[in-house]
């Protein structure tokens, strides 16, 4: 590598230790297209330590994964993911237990299966290898496990588990003892998220959505959790233990269905106990929707409590359905030092016409007066989410003038408008 | 206090001094560091414009040790981003020169980066032919063995 020259392959002289690297950054199917280039390059992939099979030029098959396998060669799978497959009827379970066993016994470190679809997830449970391991550090599915052994996943840092609705079971999280990220995903069903027994696990990541099939609630207990990322439905969530939180982000996962009614009552209540729970965070983040929801508590006189949060962060549209929430959690936040605020043009929000409908079943017909006069000017999400790069701008403006006049402690404002431009320059 | 510097050579001769700090996420030169104290380090193998490449990404990268720790959470996406810009304004050769310096060097983030642009620009590729075209592979197989492994894969390539 003394000199370059232009037009070498320099590729080719390269160690195949580099080229298994390179490789672990594509999906199999194209590493083994790899093998026609030259003779060099025939038996590189068989070697790479990721076996990736995200679609490549068509989606795979069993046939194709298991003749991969084959071929494969590499004793130590660093990656294995599975997702989307073309099936012509449901994997007979042995089939799979064949797969996690391939992986499993070439001491993989991040393993992801979501394939749910792919067989009779609720009757399948993990061959008893899959619950043994010391080389998995990462782990990622989309099925609740079940297991009729001991777990004993030493090195376990991640766990991200999708569509769940079974709580983790306490013998799971024991068999880890250095989890450090827990993650669930669309999950739903009655939970009580137990972790005081995790003392490492300290990132959790809670994405809830509202199943029609099943009715949902949650607790969570989680003593030990410095940064916590909940993003809620309106069924029930109580947050029992979270005193060691230093960072939070409160949003709602708002579906994109119109005929689902959210209760925003029980919305509004719950978040504002949630509000209470996380008073002595420092960093809080807040997404629009959350933002609506202290709108509507803030236009129903409810009392608010005081925050000690030192950083904001909102990912919010300037519409006249978030401003009152937002400057109200502004007032409340008086030792505020640094606002960051991201402005959005595509959250999924609340419908206003809902938050207005709502107000009038409590006997308020505000939206008019009261509202429109104090925010004058701030659109409605659409008219913002519509609005040309001048409005953005304006209200922007405008935005600052009322955090100026609001937070009198602020050192550092910041407003990003990352998020905008891509939408604008559509 | 002031900030301990040490002296790079590159092949050229041409004399990089740099906080020890960011020349300390090589892991070869860290520990070159700790066995020859207050020398000169000649990588000899280094290009001065591959060095500078290399040091400005380490700069960029080094962990500002402030006693709190606690660094804002956002600049991680920010690193990303800006990762993704440096890759992006280099020339093929040169990205293929700063992928073996991260290797000689190992720094395994910036060999991260690098050998994610290459791979992305072979994932940009339509088929063989272009891959070869880019990265100046030259095909030495008859048209009957590309055949035959054709049909080893099921899968299809």
């Amino acid at each position: 590598m003394d000199t370059i020259i232009e037009g070498a392959d320099t590729i080719s002289s390269m160690p195949d230790v580099i080229l298994h690297h390179i490789l672990s950054f594509v999906p199999i199917g194209l590493a083994i297209r790899t093998s026609v280039l030259s003779k060099r390059w025939k038996h590189v992939w068989c070697e790479t330590p990721c076996l990736d099979f995200s679609p490549y030029v068509r989606t795979p098959t069993a046939r194709d994964i298991n003749q991969t396998l084959i071929s494969y060669r590499a004793l130590k799978i660093t990656e294995f993911h599975l997702g989307k497959l073309e099936l012509e009827d449901w994997l007979p379970e042995s089939q799979l237990d064949s797969w996690i066993e391939f992986a499993m016994s070439r001491n993989v470190e991040k393993l992801s299966l979501i394939m749910s679809y792919c067989f009779d997830e609720e009757n399948y449970r993990f061959p008893d290898c899959f619950y043994h391991s010391s080389s998995l550090e990462n782990l990622t599915i989309d099925f609740d496990m079940i297991p009729r052994c001991a777990v004993s996943w030493k090195c376990l840092r991640t766990l991200i588990l999708s569509h769940s609705f079974q709580p983790v079971a306490a013998d799971v999280l024991s068999g880890c003892p250095v989890l450090e990220t827990l993650a669930l995903l669309s999950c739903g069903g009655t939970q009580c998220i137990d972790l005081s027994n995790s003392p490492s696990l300290t990132t959790l990541t809670i994405i809830r959505r509202k199943y029609y099939s099943i009715q949902g609630s949650m607790e969570i207990v989680a003593p030990h959790v410095r940064n916590l990322n909940l993003g809620n439905t309106d069924e029930p969530c109580t947050l029992v233990d979270v005193s060691s939180l230093a960072l939070c982000r409160l949003g709602i996962s708002v579906e994109d269905q119109p005929y689902v009614e959210i209760d925003l009552l029980q919305l509004e209540n719950m978040m504002l106990k949630i509000l209470a729970k996380v008073q002595n965070v420092q960093k809080l983040t807040f997404d629009a929707a959350f933002l609506q929801t202290l709108s509507l508590a803030q236009l129903r006189d409810v009392p608010f409590p005081t925050l000690k949060v030192q950083t904001v962060t909102l990912y919010t549209m300037f519409a006249i359905s978030v401003m009152p929430g937002m400057v109200k959690l502004l007032q409340n936040s008086p030792g505020l030092k640094k606002l960051v605020v991201h402005v959005v043009t595509d959250l999924m929000c609340i419908e206003e016409r809902d938050m207005e409908r709502y107000l009038h079943s409590q006997g308020l017909n505000w939206w008019d007066q009261c509202w429109r006069s104090k925010y004058e000017g701030f659109p409605s999400l659409k008219g913002f989410c519509n609005g040309k790069a001048n409005l953005i701008l304006e209200l922007s403006a405008s935005f600052i003038e009322i955090v100026l006049k609001n937070v009198e402690t602020l050192d550092t404002l910041v407003l990003e408008f990352k998020y905008v431009s891509i939408v604008l320059r559509r | 206090m002031s900030k301990k510097m040490i002296v790079l050579k590159s092949s050229e001769g041409v004399s990089f001094v740099v906080e020890e700090a960011v020349a300390r996420q090589s892991k070869i030169i860290s520990f070159l560091v700790e066995e020859f104290p207050d020398r000169e380090l000649p990588l000899t193998n280094m290009t001065s414009e591959i060095l500078r490449k290399t040091i400005e990404y380490c700069k960029k990268h080094v962990v500002e040790d402030d006693g709190g720790g606690d660094s804002s959470s956002s600049s991680s996406g920010d690193l990303k981003e800006w990762d993704v810009k440096f890759v992006a304004e280099i020339d093929q050769p040169r990205l293929m020169d700063l992928l073996m310096a991260a290797n000689y060097l190992d720094i395994p983030s910036l060999l991260d980066v690098t050998c994610q642009k290459v791979a992305d620009t072979i994932a940009a590729c339509n088929d063989e032919k272009e891959i070869r075209a880019t990265f100046n592979i030259e095909n030495d197989f008859t048209e009957e063995e590309v055949e035959a492994i054709r049909m080893e894969n099921q899968y299809p390539i």
